[in-house]
């Protein structure tokens, strides 16, 4: 028995000591593919960082961080939680059919907030009479709620998109709900491992854009869509971590109009970033993420031109309009620094102000355009 | 510094254990006082001082004690007691409840006195109560006054039981201070003690609290009432393995270095009475109040007017110790009243009931009880315990619904692990092992045991380093006491 005791004693002490030796040598990881973040470094040690108590949180966060096999155990706690019962990790909520939907419950919306940032929009709206118009896209779990867990709590699409509606007057309000949801019938409108929508989804919402503004409509086949990539696992995998989650299919649309792309002053050969297909973050694919101001220049000299204000949903939408316009503007309000009202103050045919829902409930940035 | 991070559990942890077996039997007081106070620096740098302080200002007052003693000078002796006993209340007091007094002055009289905003010190009123408990006992002759001022600091500061209990009383550790013994089996119990007590907080406590978060956090006057009540247990279950988990760590981690720690929690949900559930739930600190204060008052020896006098004072200061907060006060007259009412009439009337009924009857004055203790608020509290009493609310809603779903499997796991019975598979798991497998010799079957014992702790011990490394949510729920 005494033989057991030792085993046991030298054995638990070598697994804490190994994951702290290991911790010291090994070196140390700046970023995670997984998680599409960077992680937390160790610390440098000052007296008063270790005063005021910073240099030790930052070294817990740096421990947690550099966790020799991290994956590894982020999947073992979603393993445990899935067995467990749970529907839901990391505010991602497992659904059926092997859907992943962020959960935005009605109480996660601060309704005062949301509607502070309509009046914003319709004040925008107002002072550029009859060109403005608005689209809001319903998140994954609104138009997605057969596959939502059992009584898992969601938002009420027909109150927030309703509220949408009577706020925005002057503002062109375009509902693009109905045709989402009724393309959702047929194809896959939202990625299964990721927040964003396909581009099937995107496409539901060009035309209803297209009928509010009576354009003429592409067809789906006019675009020439072509696979990009079938191994993207987005931004809900990198919170869940569910071993064995299938890949999604991210698609592009190719027969679009040659254009000089200029993102925040940098030339690009091409809307589309192939690099980020060998990223984990696979959605970058479309312009190559988020920028403060990306310029589209169809046509020199341009006359017929779009201001879209923007979350990354209009990243794979916008490429449907750039046959309609001779310049494409898009802003993103949350990097751009520089003053919105001399922006405005350009001749635009048309603005456009495109987000998903839950974003735009929770912007702190929809002020820019008043102020 | 707590257990239950990355840092203590592969650094400090493994660090400590292994300089301690290496380190000669005269110095290891003093290691065990070097890693306490690295441990407590590691979350208070500042505070420290304090800690320090309290630890010479009581071994000074302990030696005093001593020198009067042997002058027969009872006076003399009367009045270092007092200033030890006046000295700790003002550190404790001034930490902790300045701000509440100052912000009730400021209230009833409209004054606008500044607040302190201090941070509190962590583990003070557990400190603080150690070494309140030495003098005092010296001065009643029950310990001897500890010359060595590493022993006493190491008494002191002792980082297993330094920041979330148990109370260790001078007196049932003095002899441990001086000699003791870590032999294999002892390291293993204590380590899978420790284990154990790691999982009831990482993967039971943390699990559960963060539904209560959930609920509690929320717009109140929205709740309903089965929602109420879920949130109430599951507030019931995180306090319960939040705090009987540190306390098993405190204990195991005790053992690991020779020390042999008073248990803290005996299956208090178990309890068909209020007062049952008093003996079991953190008995050191019951302990501590029956033998400083309900004695010294004069217990129950002087009258029944005087002793419920008694007993609500020790009440009114049980609720007070758990945080500045008045509703902290109330949660502690509320279980005055109901302990003086079944000591009255309903402990006899009780013997009665089914024994169903007085499970009904323990857990709903339980739930409501944490509920009480949990919203400070008593604007919150108010709207909380509305929605349980289904006044001006609805029953239930789909998120009631939803929550029953996800947390069915983890509310039956935490209902069984809060009783005895997993404690009595380990125990029998020997004995079935011999009857599974007839012809087996004691030994052998002991050995299965073991072994199977073992794995499972080991088991918690990677499931929780999962956890922690998930970064899920794992908050230190003891920063008011």
């Amino acid at each position: 028995m005494r033989l057991y005791f030792r085993i046991y004693r030298i054995g638990v002490f070598a697994i804490l000591l190994f994951f702290g030796i290991f911790l010291l040598v090994s070196p140390e990881k700046r970023f995670s593919q997984n998680e599409n973040r960077y992680l937390e470094a160790f610390p440098e040690i000052t007296a008063d960082s270790v005063f005021n108590g910073e240099f030790q949180e930052k070294f817990e966060h740096a421990v947690s961080d550099q966790f020799p096999c991290r994956d590894f155990w982020m999947m073992s706690s979603t393993v445990l939680k899935r067995l467990e019962g749970y529907r839901e990790i990391s505010g991602v909520y497992l659904g059926r059919d092997d859907y992943c939907l962020a959960k935005v419950a009605q109480r996660d919306i601060d309704q005062n907030h949301y509607m502070q940032n309509l009046r914003y929009i319709e004040y925008l709206g107002k002072k550029h009479g009859g060109k403005t118009s608005f689209v809001l896209v319903p998140s994954a779990g609104d138009i997605l709620s057969d596959k939502l867990p059992p009584a898992a709590s969601f938002y009420s699409g027909n109150d927030m998109f309703h509220a949408a509606d009577i706020v925005l007057g002057k503002t062109k309000y375009i509902d693009v709900r109905p045709e989402i949801a009724e393309y959702a019938k047929q194809t896959q409108v939202y990625f299964r491992t990721d927040h964003h929508w396909t581009l099937s989804g995107a496409y539901a919402a060009y035309s209803a854009y297209c009928e509010a503004n009576k354009f003429d409509m592409h067809t789906y086949g006019y675009f020439s869509v072509k696979k990009v990539s079938e191994s993207f696992l987005g931004t809900h995998h990198s919170k869940v971590m569910l071993p064995g989650m299938e890949a999604d299919t991210v698609y592009a649309a190719t027969n679009i109009p040659q254009a000089d792309v200029v993102c925040d002053g940098e030339e690009k050969t091409s809307i589309y970033d192939v690099e980020k297909l060998t990223e984990k973050n696979k959605y970058d694919y479309f312009f190559g993420g988020n920028y403060a101001e990306v310029v589209l220049t169809m046509k020199k000299n341009p006359k017929r031109k779009l201001l879209v204000i923007k979350d990354s949903f209009a990243n794979s939408f916008v490429p449907f309009l750039m046959g309609d316009y001779d310049e494409i503007k898009m802003i993103d309000l949350r990097y751009y620094q520089d003053s919105v009202q001399k922006l405005l103050k350009e001749n635009y045919a048309q603005i456009l102000i495109l987000y998903e829902l839950s974003n735009f409930a929770k912007d702190k940035n929809i002020y820019k355009v008043v102020f | 510094m707590v257990f239950s991070s990355l840092v203590f559990l592969c650094a400090f942890l493994p660090c400590v254990l292994g300089l301690y077996v290496i380190c000669p039997a005269r110095l290891k007081n003093l290691l065990l006082v070097i890693a306490s106070l690295l441990f407590y620096a590691w979350g208070e740098p500042g505070y420290i001082l304090i800690m320090l302080f309290s630890t010479v200002f009581d071994y000074v007052n302990g030696r005093l004690l001593e020198y009067y003693e042997d002058r027969r000078n009872k006076r003399a002796k009367k009045r270092i007691l007092i200033v030890s006993i006046v000295g700790n209340l003002l550190i404790l007091g001034f930490f902790k409840y300045t701000d509440l007094l100052l912000a009730t002055w400021n209230q009833l009289t409209g004054f606008h006195a500044g607040l302190l905003k201090l941070a509190l010190p962590i583990g003070i009123s557990f400190y603080t109560f150690q070494t309140m408990s030495y003098t005092i006992d010296v001065y009643r002759g029950e310990v001897k006054a500890q010359h060595d001022i590493i022993s006493f600091a190491m008494y002191v500061c002792m980082f297993p039981q330094l920041i979330a209990g148990p109370i260790v009383r001078y007196r049932t550790v003095e002899r441990q201070i001086r000699r003791r013994f870590v032999t294999d089996a002892a390291w293993v119990q204590g380590m899978q003690r420790f284990l154990i007590g790691l999982g009831k907080k990482v993967l039971l406590a943390n699990q559960i609290g963060l539904l209560w978060d959930e609920i509690s956090t929320g717009d109140l006057t929205a709740l309903n009432t089965v929602e109420a009540w879920i949130g109430a247990a599951a507030y019931m279950f995180q306090i319960y393995f939040d705090f009987s988990g540190y306390s098993d760590m405190a204990i195991g981690l005790g053992k690991m270095f020779g020390f042999r720690f008073p248990e803290n929690f005996l299956y208090p949900y178990e309890s068909q009475s209020i007062t049952e559930f008093w003996r079991r739930w953190h008995i050191s600190l019951g302990t501590w109040f029956r033998e400083y204060v309900y004695y010294p008052l004069g217990g129950s020896r002087k009258g029944i007017g005087r002793q419920i006098v008694n007993l609500l004072i020790v009440w009114a200061l049980t609720g007070l110790w758990h945080g500045a907060s008045w509703n902290f006060v109330l949660w502690g007259i509320y279980y005055f009243v109901l302990l003086m009412l079944e000591k009255v009439f309903l402990l006899e009337e009780m013997k009665r009931w089914p024994v169903f009924v007085r499970h009904i009857y323990s857990k709903f004055f339980i739930l409501v009880g944490w509920v009480v203790f949990a919203v400070e608020d008593f604007g919150r509290m108010g709207s909380y315990l509305k929605a349980m009493f289904g006044i001006e609310r609805d029953f239930m809603g789909t998120e009631a619904v939803y929550y029953m779903r996800m947390y069915a499997i983890l509310f039956v796991v935490l209902i069984v692990a809060s009783t005895r019975i997993p404690r009595k598979v380990k125990d029998r798991l020997e004995e079935h092992m011999l009857q599974a497998e007839p012809g087996l010799d004691v030994r052998r079957g002991r050995k299965i045991g073991y072994i199977i014992y073992s794995v499972y702790t080991l088991l918690i011990l990677f499931l929780s380093i999962g956890m922690l490394v998930g970064g899920s949510y794992n908050p230190f729920l003891y920063f008011r006491f």
